[in-house]
């Protein structure tokens, strides 16, 4: 057997995208009662879970408080059931450490943390099914589910993922292209203001690549940012329409 | 546009039957690739418009018979997606490679149609649906698709062998027909010849096909063994004078990356050559050290058929090498072969159909066998034979006939030999090719653009300029012009012909070039890369009339240093057309007559404006040849290798190995020369400046030190020492062998060192470290070909940069270095293949010079010299027609030549002695010493053969150089030369 051919020289990737086009996304806000907020997305078989508590009073110990801004504690895990061989422990293997401080430093920079000194505000992101670009998946829910929580952000804060195959550049790669061994570039922006708020790259990129394939990210970036922007919105008018009914 | 999210459930193979679901993006807009598209589809139209139909294969038909679908003449083939897929996973990966190389190629004009991927053309597998029932079906759908697409304007025809689907599907959809390969072909290519041969030859192939690979290891354990270092991985390759022992593992990745040196893995014997066939790429695991053999050292004797004779007492080898035996096959590396049936073959006819032994034109492949039907009409031709398989406990691989190229022993025969041997396509030139380019015919005479004029700059009016090549070149790349500047400087202008303005990137002409990559020069006719409207019309820089030209254009200081460089695209008109003789008379201060009489563009000058016009001349002449000397010495004195012999240079820079006349040498192709090599080197450098990792360069890396040996000893052997730590080094110690008495001896010595030295390349920029790019024999940081885009695609590519670099675009539309990358390794290919194509065309012409000469005339009693020093005799150097072979000191009984007191040499019972420096025979007359550089006397006898190309043997005649041929080695010349041109003509003619 050959071997798999990531991109095809009419310019079709393996699940029938081009190069330039996500996955599918659906997304949903408000999926829990219980929590302060939370979301649910799709991007093509990857499936995430958010639930956001907080901001509350600082619980266990007090050391951790910070006395000018908030303290953001995350939490990744992924469900044993996520991947294709059974995981053995959902979280506090490498890997989900890793993940959780990626996602704390990244929501540490966009949530407004000097509004709510001396508290604390939960991320907690499940991942149900993995198939490439897990982190942005994650980071997509945790903003839908920080939004719904009604927490102040920056802006939104979207992930995406970019890869380099035939010298072309790849958005939004699935599990089949990342196990390819090519580059794999990881970004979170902020749409608005195209800041970026977290930069992962594995793999050996030249450097006369990394400004295309960083483009197609952003780009990408932007893409998602339409899509949770039109679901937010979607949301928000469905409950404040509820609400009016009520009253 | 909207995607449609599918599932898709696989079973993936070899992972314990579970499933792993995948997406699979359905859409709408999955391009036709037809310029017949009327529904809009984004194309790029390189679906054929000219063929009636077009042709869907099904996975078989895909998989089975890809090399029908391969023949030049069938166009407009669609491959499904299924198709494409069956192929890469269920054959092998060359064969996907294959698939893959037919749809790059424009001029098949056949696409993939990525059928899974379109919504109204994909079909889920329903579940417990077989495979082929599938693929079947989904086919189908895309047949219907594309007749609907094209408004049942173009019949489709689905191949397939399956009976059943035939059955079943042909008469759903008028126009859409659905036939097998063998009823197609009848149907519609009756008038192409032999290809139901072909298809039936394969189809028998088929019929007893086994699985090739049991015997090796298994892949994933070769994997990790490679990358253990338990195995070691690289290039079969076989010694052609020893083809049924002695072959080689050549370890792949360059010896100088690591600093360690790569040895050869030696592979004695077909045993543990385990099927292997030269060329392929095997996985090898080295013997304990008490099993490694040596080589033989002795020089062996052929008796025509293959076997060679190998004397028992003979088995003198070298030290023990690394000895290895073939655990597994990674790649095999099989292309078409030219074969013989056996001289036995054809005495037998009543061996009608069946297998049939044939005996191929190259020593290092074994015999194959075939099934033919045809022997009675093939066994006095020469064939082209494709492997298919090699099975274990099989004494010869298996393969079918291809075609027929013609009765042996005839030239056109034994020439399309030589090119299907060296893998050249030598068909002419398609229609739509000719159609894409500009006419010049007596009605419709081709003109210049005047917008186009306006875009260049113009020096038909300023400058003069000329060109200086051999005598009756039709293709004239390069021209040349000097001029001195109002504030006394020097302008030097190199003038290349514009191909790239006819050619546009990706046109039917370019592609064809690009596969071509090199015009082939054979002895007696070439075959163009471009067509020759351009090559010998359009393109030629021809003088007198207007041309489009890419101009380098040096403003040189009084010193000759460079003040600044023009590039860009000119318009010229050349004054003269000069050849090297007449341009070298000239410099020498020839009488007006004698110019006149030799440059017809002087011919009709009135005798007023006659002086000025050949003092001008002149006066451009000198200054060429004088600015030429400068910037050699200067290349040669900052470091560089100055390899000045004639043969030498030829080698090096035009890949031309000399003929069987040495050429004679004039300062004045120094001088073309050392300017082409100033433009290259210039253009390289703009080139590399601006896209440093997406330029075509050329480099020539360090020699293998290894590799001098036999230089250092041949000349120790005279008492020189070569001192070989640099280019510069080897120059000058390669011009101190000087032997006052013996000039062959520098000669031959500066041949050993080009045999030392390793091939020049191309390269792409971006995949080699900067310190490599040098070019060692030249002694330059940067090098690339510029001059000669008419016979080189290389510089095509180059010219096309260049533009870029002057206008500053940015690189994204140019290739990319991984294109590129592959791009070079295409042309170095062709190049090569071009090169041994040369040479084994002028071997076939040597071998019918010598043909109708008995053994006794002047012409085959030559002088020879002895060069190297084997076991069982030496090689030898013949300077009056510039070969070398060798000479057996002992036949096939044993007996040794002895050389009696008469001068006559006869063969008697003896024994040969060899140490470093000399040889000697032992009889009981007494014994005779041959030492390096000894002149003797051998008779040149041509050696027939049917299956192979002719070759000389080389008798020895008298230990004593030929009196009056040593003083007169060029007067031979000259006659010899003279001979060869009537050989030539007349077979021509005949």
């Amino acid at each position: 057997m050959a071997g798999l051919e990531l991109l095809s020289d009419q310019g079709f990737r393996i699940d029938g995208r081009r190069p330039n086009e996500l996955r599918k996304i659906q997304c949903r806000l408000g999926v829990f009662k219980q929590s302060d907020g939370s979301a649910y997305i799709e991007q093509g078989n990857t499936k995430v879970l958010a639930a956001v508590y907080g901001p509350h009073e600082v619980r266990g110990s007090r050391s951790k408080m910070l006395h000018d801004k908030v303290l953001v504690n995350c939490q990744y895990s992924m469900a044993t059931f996520s991947t294709g061989e059974r995981k053995k422990r959902p979280r506090g293997d490498r890997k989900s450490t890793e993940m959780t401080m990626h996602l704390k430093q990244t929501f540490d920079a966009v949530i407004l943390t000097s509004l709510y000194p001396r508290s604390q505000i939960d991320i907690y992101v499940e991942v149900l099914q993995s198939d490439g670009g897990n982190y942005c998946a994650s980071v997509n829910a945790a903003t839908l589910a920080l939004i719904d929580a009604g927490i102040p952000l920056k802006d939104y804060v979207c992930a995406c993922s970019a890869g380099f195959v035939n010298d072309t550049s790849i958005v939004d790669i699935s599990y089949l292209e990342e196990s390819g061994g090519g580059p794999e570039l990881i970004v979170a922006t902020l749409p608005k203001s195209e800041q970026i708020v977290f930069l992962e790259m594995n793999s050996r990129l030249h450097e006369d690549n990394l400004s295309k394939v960083l483009d197609v990210a952003s780009k990408g970036c932007k893409d998602i940012y339409e899509i949770l922007d039109r679901a937010v919105r979607e949301h928000v008018s469905k409950v404040s329409h509820s609400l009016a009914t009520t009253d | 546009m909207k995607l449609d999210k599918r599932e898709r459930h696989l079973r993936i193979k070899g992972n314990q039957g579970r499933t792993v679901v995948r997406e699979l993006y359905l859409r709408e807009d999955v391009p036709c690739q037809s310029d017949r598209c009327i529904a809009g589809c984004q194309n790029d139209g390189k679906l054929s418009t000219d063929t009636t139909h077009y042709i869907v294969p099904d996975c078989q038909i895909a998989r089975d018979y890809l090399e029908i679908l391969e023949t030049p003449e069938v166009t407009g083939i669609i491959f499904t997606q299924t198709a494409v897929n069956s192929v890469q996973h269920e054959g092998s990966k060359r064969l996907f490679t294959r698939l893959q190389n037919l749809i790059k190629d424009g001029r098949k004009a056949s696409v993939v149609f990525h059928n899974e991927f379109h919504k109204y053309v994909y079909i889920e597998r329903d579940p417990g649906e077989s495979l082929n029932h599938w693929q079947i079906k989904s086919t189908y759908k895309a047949c219907e698709w594309y007749y609907n697409h094209f408004v049942g304007d173009v019949p489709i025809v689905m191949l397939t062998n399956d009976q059943q689907v035939i059955k079943e599907y042909e008469d759903k959809t008028v126009n859409i027909f659905v036939l097998n390969v063998k009823d197609y072909l009848k149907g519609f290519w009756h008038n192409l010849d032999g290809i139901v041969d072909l298809y039936e030859s394969i189809t028998t192939a088929l019929d007893n096909k086994s699985k090739d690979y049991s015997g090796y290891l298994p892949s994933d354990i070769l994997e990790t063994g490679i990358k253990s270092g338990r195995y070691i991985e690289g290039l079969l390759e076989v010694n052609r004078h020893n083809a049924s022992t002695e072959a080689f593992v050549r370890q792949s990745g360059t010896s100088q990356k690591d600093g360690e040196k790569m040895e050869d893995i030696f592979v004695s014997g077909m045993g543990s050559r385990n099927r292997a066939i030269h060329g392929d790429r095997v996985v090898v695991e080295i013997l304990p050290k008490t099993q490694w053999k040596g080589r033989s050292l002795a020089i062996q004797q052929d008796d025509g058929e293959g076997r060679s004779i190998c004397v028992e007492n003979e088995k003198e080898a070298s030290p023990a090498i690394p000895t290895g035996t073939i655990v597994g096959i990674l790649q095999r590396n099989w292309r078409d072969y030219v074969a013989t049936f056996s001289a036995e073959e054809e005495g037998s006819s009543g061996n009608k159909g069946g297998k049939v032994l044939v005996i191929p034109y190259d020593y290092r492949i074994p015999k194959i066998r075939i099934n033919t039907r045809q022997i009675d009409k093939l066994k006095d031709k020469r064939v082209v034979v494709r492997l298919d398989s090699w099975e274990l406990g099989s004494q010869y691989p298996n393969g079918h006939f291809v075609k027929s190229l013609g009765t042996l022993g005839e030239l056109e025969t034994e020439v399309s030999a030589i090119l299907v041997e060296n893998s050249i396509q030598s068909l002419p030139f398609t229609e739509n090719q000719i159609k894409e380019l500009p006419v010049d015919t007596q009605d419709n005479p081709w003109k210049m653009d005047e917008k186009e004029i306006k875009k260049r700059r113009d020096l038909r009016n300023s400058h003069l300029v000329f060109s200086i090549d051999p005598k009756g070149c039709e293709d004239v790349d390069d021209t040349l012009s000097i001029r001195e500047l109002k504030n006394g400087n020097l302008e030097l202008g190199v003038h290349i012909a514009d191909v790239t303005y006819f050619v546009p990137p990706g046109s039917l002409t370019d592609i064809e070039a690009r596969s071509r990559s090199t015009t082939v020069y054979l002895s007696d006719r070439r075959y163009d890369m471009i067509p020759p409207i351009l090559s010998s019309n359009l393109c030629s820089l021809i003088s007198g009339v207007d041309r489009y030209a890419m101009s380098a254009v040096w403003e040189l200081s009084k010193d000759l240093e460079v003040l600044n460089v023009w590039y860009g695209r000119t318009v010229i008109r050349s004054q003269y057309k000069l050849f090297y003789e007449i341009a070298q008379r000239i410099n020498e201060g020839a009488e007006e007559d004698e110019i006149v009489e030799n440059i017809p563009e002087l011919q009709n000058v009135s005798s007023a404006d006659l002086k000025t016009k050949i003092d001008e001349l002149r006066w451009a002449v000198n200054k060429l040849m004088y600015v030429a000397r400068i910037l050699k010495s200067r290349r040669a004195s900052g470091g560089g290798l100055e390899l000045d012999s004639i043969e030498v240079r030829v080698e090096m820079e035009e890949s031309d190995v000399e003929g069987l006349t040495p050429k004679d040498h004039l300062e004045v192709h120094e001088t073309i020369a050392e300017c082409m090599i100033f433009a290259n080197h210039w253009v390289a450098k703009k080139i590399v400046e601006h896209y440093p990792n997406q330029s075509l360069l050329r480099h020539h890396p360090l020699p293998r030190q290894d590799q001098f040996e036999i230089l250092v000893k041949c000349a120790a052997s005279k008492g020189f020492v070569i001192d070989t730590t640099s280019n510069k080094t080897l120059a000058d110690s390669l011009n101190r062998c000087i032997d006052g008495d013996d000039p062959v001896v520098n000669k031959l010595l500066r041949q050993l060192a080009v045999y030392a030295m390793s091939t020049a390349q191309y390269f792409s920029t971006g995949s080699l470290p900067h310190d490599q790019f040098f070019h060692y024999g030249l002694a330059l940081d940067l090098y690339t070909h510029f001059t000669s885009p008419i016979r080189r695609y290389a510089d095509i590519v180059v010219h096309r940069l260049l533009l870029s670099a002057i206008e500053n675009i940015n690189c994204d539309h140019l290739d990319s270095n991984k294109v590129l990358d592959e791009l070079a390794d295409h042309i170095n290919i062709k190049h090569k293949a071009a090169q041994n194509a040369q040479r084994d065309s002028q071997e076939l012409f040597q071998s019918l010079y010598f043909k109708d000469k008995k053994p006794s005339d002047e012409q085959c009693i030559v002088n020879a010299v002895i060069f190297q020093l084997r076991i069982n005799g030496f090689l030898v150097y013949i300077p009056r027609y510039g070969i070398k072979g060798p000479v057996y000191l002992r036949n096939k009984e044993g007996q040794v030549v002895y050389i009696n007191k008469q001068g006559d040499s006869e063969w008697l019972s003896g024994s040969i002695n060899k140490d470093d420096q000399s040889i000697s025979v032992q009889t009981i007359h007494g014994s005779q010493t041959y030492k390096l550089f000894n002149h003797i006397i051998v008779q040149l006898n041509l050696q027939a053969s049917r299956a192979h190309s002719a070759s000389l043997r080389y008798d020895l005649l008298s230990n004593k150089p030929l009196k009056e041929e040593s003083s007169n080695v060029e007067g031979a010349n000259s006659t010899i030369k003279s001979d060869i041109v009537k050989v030539l003509t007349y077979l021509i003619i005949s």
